[in-house]
C-alpha cells in the first residue's frame, strides 16, 4: 500500500501495483524503498486504477515505439468519458500525465485535443481556443493558404 | 491554452494530426504560424510518418528507401512531404502525371520488370534476348542477345536477383554484379553462362557496373513446368501437379505443394463455397481439376495457384489447400461494381477518374444461377499478406479481404468490380503496395486497394447504388487494338509500365480527335455490358470473350509518370 497526499493534504490510499503506471511515482517508490513515507500527488487514481494489469510500456521506450500506435486517433470508450472535461482540465490532465509520466493517459489527453482541431476551419479552432486573429493585413492569410495548398486533401 | 503547454507536448499533439490539418493550424493566429516556421523541420518529420514507418528514421536514410528519382528536389522534410503527397495524388488522378515513351527498351517486348531505385528497366522479346535500360537516361546499360534468351522468356526480378526461362526449361538465374558477395561460393553455373556473361561484360563494359547482371546459377525443375514467380528469397515453380518452392541463396529446394490439380481432401478445397450453401457449385468430379495454370503466387506464408477452373491458397506451414474459389461464379461476394461513364478530368492528369456504381447481390438467388464458365488469369496478395485481388479472363476482378479470417461473413468479404465489358479479355494485373492497375482490352484501370476494400454505396436511393469507389482509368492505353498486343504491366513507386505502341501514344497525345474517338469507343464498351454465352449441354455457360488479334512490332515501354515537375516546389 502507498500513501498519496495531495498539496492540500487530503490522503488516498492505493496499491502499489496500481500507481506503478506513473513512471516517476515508480522511480520515487524505488528511490525511497519500502518506506511509510508520504508521496504528494492528485487525480489520476481513477485512471490507474481502471487500466490496472494493462501492460506499461517498455522502460527504454523512445519514439520509434510512439509510431506504432500508428496515429489512430480512436479513443476507448472509458477513456473517452474520462477525458470528456472542460477545456482547463483537460491541458492540467496532459500536464500532469506529462509530469507523472504516464503515457497512455498523456497519449488520450494529445489525441483528444488533436481530435478537437482535425477538421475544423481556422476560425473554428480560434472560436474553441478563444484565440484572436491577429493576421494583418488578411492578404497574410491568404499567402499563407497558397503557400500550403498541396497538403490539402483534395 | 495550447500556449502554456511545453513544446514537445505540442509535437505529441501534431502528431495525431495530418497534413491537411497543418494548413489550417498555421491559418489560427500568429503565434501558431510562428511555432510551425519555428519547429518546420521536427513537425514535418513528424507527419512523414506514414510516407516513413516511423520517425526513428533520420532524413539521411531516405535515399536508402526511396529511389533518387522520387526524392529529387527534395531537401527537408516538408519537401518531402509535399513530394509524397503529391505522388500520391497523382496516383489517384488528383494531381499531375505525364505520359512516358522508354523508346531504349526495345520492340517487341514480352515482359517487363522495372527496379526504380537501382534506376532500370529489365526486358524480354517475342523474339528472344534481353535489355537492361536506364530509366531515368533512356539508353541500354547491358543486354543478353537473342542467341543466348529464348523467344517469349518469362522474367522475375527481386533484391537485385534475375530469373529467366533457359531453353530446355531450366531457370536462369543472374545477380547484379555489385550485389555478389566478395567470399567465393559454390557455383550452379554453366559454360555456356558463363561466356555470355563475359561477352556480355565486354560489349557494355562502358555502362559498367550499373544494371550489369552476373551468372548465380541455373535452377533444374524436376518436372516440366508452366509459370513462376520470385518474391525474394523464394523462387516458386508451378508444374501441372506440383508447386516447387526454392531458397535463391543455398539455391535448395526447400518444399514441394502437391498435389495441387486435386487436393487430397476435396471437401475442404470446396469448403469455402460448401460452407456457405451446401447445394451451390457442389464439386463435380470434372470441374475439381484445377486445369491448366496461368499464374503462381508466394508470400512468406502462402502459395497462391491460378488455375483456369479455380484459384487455390495453400497454407506452406501444412502444405494443405486452405481455400478454393471455382471461376464458375457468375457472381463473386456481395457487391458488383460497375464503372460508370460519368468522369473527372483534369488538364495535366493522364488520369481521369471514372465513378462506379454498385449492386448488392444475395448469395442465395445465386445458388440456382447457372455456372459460367470463365478463368482465373492471375493473382496477387497484398504487402500485408491478408488481402488478394484476382482477375479473371472476362475483365473482372476479384478483391477478398482477410483471406485468412475463416468461411464465415467470407462472402461480405468479397467484392467484384467489372471494368467495363465483360466481352473482353483481361491481359494483366499489377500491384505495388495500395495501387492496383489492371489492363483489359477495355482499358488501363487503377485504383486504391484500401478504398476497394472500404467501398460501399454512397447513399441508398435506388439499386443499384452510386458508390465511393473511384477507379482512375489511362484513356490512351484504351485502344484494344494496341491493347491486344500488351503482354506485360509493372507498377513501381512513381511509374506504371506496360508495352504499347510508342508512335501511337504520341499520335493520340497530340490529335484532339483521336482522343475523342477514344472516348466515344470506351462509353460505347460500357453499354456493351450484357454477357455473351454459350450454353452447353450440361447447363453451363461459357463466356464468348470478343478476341482482337493484331500483331505489331512496335511494341515498347511506355507508362505513366507520377512524379510532379519541380515547378512550385519549395
Amino acid at each position: 500500500m502507498v500513501t498519496l497526499v495531495t498539496s492540500d493534504n487530503e490522503k488516498f490510499n492505493a496499491e502499489k501495483e496500481v500507481v506503478e503506471r506513473s513512471v516517476l511515482i515508480k522511480n520515487m517508490l524505488e528511490d525511497v524503498g519500502e518506506s511509510d513515507q508520504p508521496i504528494p500527488l492528485p487525480m489520476f487514481l481513477e485512471y490507474c486504477e481502471h487500466h490496472r494489469g494493462e501492460p506499461l510500456p517498455a522502460p527504454d521506450a523512445d519514439t520509434s515505439q510512439d509510431d506504432t500506435r500508428k496515429r489512430t486517433t480512436d479513443i476507448s470508450e472509458w477513456d473517452q468519458k474520462f477525458i470528456t472535461v472542460d477545456q482547463e482540465m483537460l491541458f492540467e490532465i496532459i500536464l500532469a500525465a506529462n509530469y507523472l509520466d504516464i503515457k497512455s493517459l498523456l497519449d488520450v489527453g494529445c489525441k483528444t485535443v488533436a481530435n478537437m482541431i482535425k477538421g475544423k476551419t481556422p476560425e473554428e479552432i480560434r472560436k474553441l481556443f478563444n484565440i484572436v486573429n491577429d493576421f494583418t493585413p488578411r492578404r497574410r492569410c491568404a499567402q499563407i493558404k497558397k503557400e500550403n495548398e498541396w497538403a490539402e486533401d483534395r | 491554452m495550447l500556449a502554456q503547454l511545453p513544446t514537445e507536448l505540442i509535437f505529441s499533439i501534431i502528431s495525431f494530426l495530418d497534413l491537411p490539418c497543418i494548413r489550417e493550424f498555421q491559418l489560427v493566429c500568429k503565434s501558431w504560424k510562428h511555432f510551425v516556421d519555428q519547429n518546420e523541420s521536427t513537425i514535418y518529420h513528424i507527419l512523414s510518418v506514414g510516407f516513413i514507418a516511423s520517425t526513428a528514421i533520420n532524413f539521411s536514410q531516405l535515399p536508402s528507401l526511396f529511389s533518387p528519382k522520387s526524392l529529387d528536389g527534395v531537401t527537408s522534410w516538408k519537401s518531402f512531404c509535399q513530394r509524397r503527397s503529391h505522388i500520391s495524388k497523382s496516383w489517384t488522378g488528383k494531381a499531375s502525371s505525364r505520359y512516358v515513351t522508354y523508346n531504349g527498351s526495345g520492340s517487341a517486348v514480352h515482359r517487363i520488370k522495372v527496379d526504380e531505385k537501382a534506376g532500370f528497366i529489365i526486358t524480354s522479346f517475342r523474339h528472344g534476348g534481353l535489355i537492361v535500360t536506364d530509366l531515368t537516361v533512356d539508353k541500354v546499360l547491358w543486354s543478353l542477345p537473342q542467341s543466348y534468351v529464348k523467344s517469349y522468356a518469362h522474367l522475375e526480378y527481386g533484391e537485385g536477383f534475375l530469373i529467366f526461362d533457359r531453353l530446355g526449361g531450366s531457370k536462369e538465374v543472374w545477380r547484379l554484379v555489385n550485389d555478389f558477395p566478395l567470399e567465393s561460393r559454390q557455383t550452379k553455373t554453366l559454360p555456356d553462362q558463363v561466356s555470355a556473361w563475359e561477352n556480355a561484360s565486354e560489349e557494355h563494359s562502358d555502362t559498367y557496373p550499373k544494371g550489369h547482371f552476373k551468372p548465380w546459377a541455373i535452377l533444374t525443375m524436376p518436372q516440366p513446368t508452366r509459370a513462376f514467380r520470385f518474391v525474394y528469397p523464394t523462387l516458386l515453380v508451378g508444374a501441372w501437379d506440383h508447386a516447387f518452392l526454392y531458397d535463391i541463396l543455398s539455391l535448395n529446394l526447400i518444399q514441394t505443394i502437391t498435389p495441387i490439380q486435386e487436393p487430397e481432401d476435396p471437401a475442404a478445397a470446396f469448403a469455402l463455397v460448401v460452407a456457405n450453401a451446401p447445394s451451390f457449385d457442389a464439386p463435380k468430379p470434372r470441374l475439381r481439376r484445377l486445369s491448366q495454370i496461368n499464374y503462381v503466387e508466394v508470400d512468406t506464408r502462402h502459395v497462391f495457384i491460378c488455375g483456369v477452373n479455380a484459384l487455390r491458397i495453400f497454407s506452406r506451414e501444412t502444405g494443405r489447400c486452405i481455400f478454393d474459389v471455382p471461376s464458375t461464379r457468375r457472381e463473386f461476394g456481395s457487391r458488383k461494381f460497375t464503372v460508370l461513364a460519368q468522369s473527372t478530368p483534369r488538364q495535366d492528369a493522364a488520369l481521369m477518374n471514372q465513378r462506379t456504381d454498385v449492386e448488392e447481390t444475395d448469395f442465395s438467388s445465386t445458388v440456382s444461377s447457372p455456372r459460367v464458365v470463365d478463368e482465373f488469369i492471375a493473382v496477387h496478395v497484398s504487402s500485408c499478406g491478408r488481402h488478394l485481388v484476382a482477375m479473371l479472363a472476362s475483365s473482372r476482378v476479384v478483391v477478398i479481404q482477410n483471406f485468412e479470417h475463416g468461411l464465415s461473413s467470407l462472402y461480405e468479404r468479397m467484392i467484384q468490380i467489372q471494368l467495363g465489358s465483360s466481352r473482353s479479355r483481361s491481359k494483366y494485373l499489377a500491384i505495388y503496395e495500395d495501387h492496383v492497375a489492371v489492363a483489359t482490352n477495355n482499358g488501363l484501370f487503377l485504383f486504391s486497394l484500401s478504398e476497394a476494400l472500404d467501398a460501399k454505396p454512397n447513399s441508398n436511393s435506388s439499386a443499384p447504388l452510386l458508390s465511393n469507389l473511384i477507379i482512375s482509368r489511362a484513356p490512351l492505353f484504351g485502344y484494344s487494338v494496341y491493347m491486344s498486343n500488351t503482354t506485360c504491366l509493372q507498377l513501381s513507386d512513381t511509374g506504371l509500365y506496360l508495352n504499347w505502341d510508342p508512335e501511337y501514344l504520341t499520335y493520340a497525345q497530340e490529335s484532339l480527335v483521336e482522343r475523342e474517338r477514344l472516348q466515344d469507343m470506351f462509353i460505347r464498351s460500357l453499354n456493351n455490358q450484357r454477357m455473351r454465352q454459350l450454353r452447353m449441354p450440361t447447363g453451363d455457360l461459357i463466356l464468348v470473350l470478343d478476341d482482337e488479334e493484331f500483331l505489331t512490332e512496335t511494341s515498347t515501354v511506355c507508362g505513366i509518370d507520377f512524379t510532379p515537375s519541380m515547378v512550385g516546389l519549395v
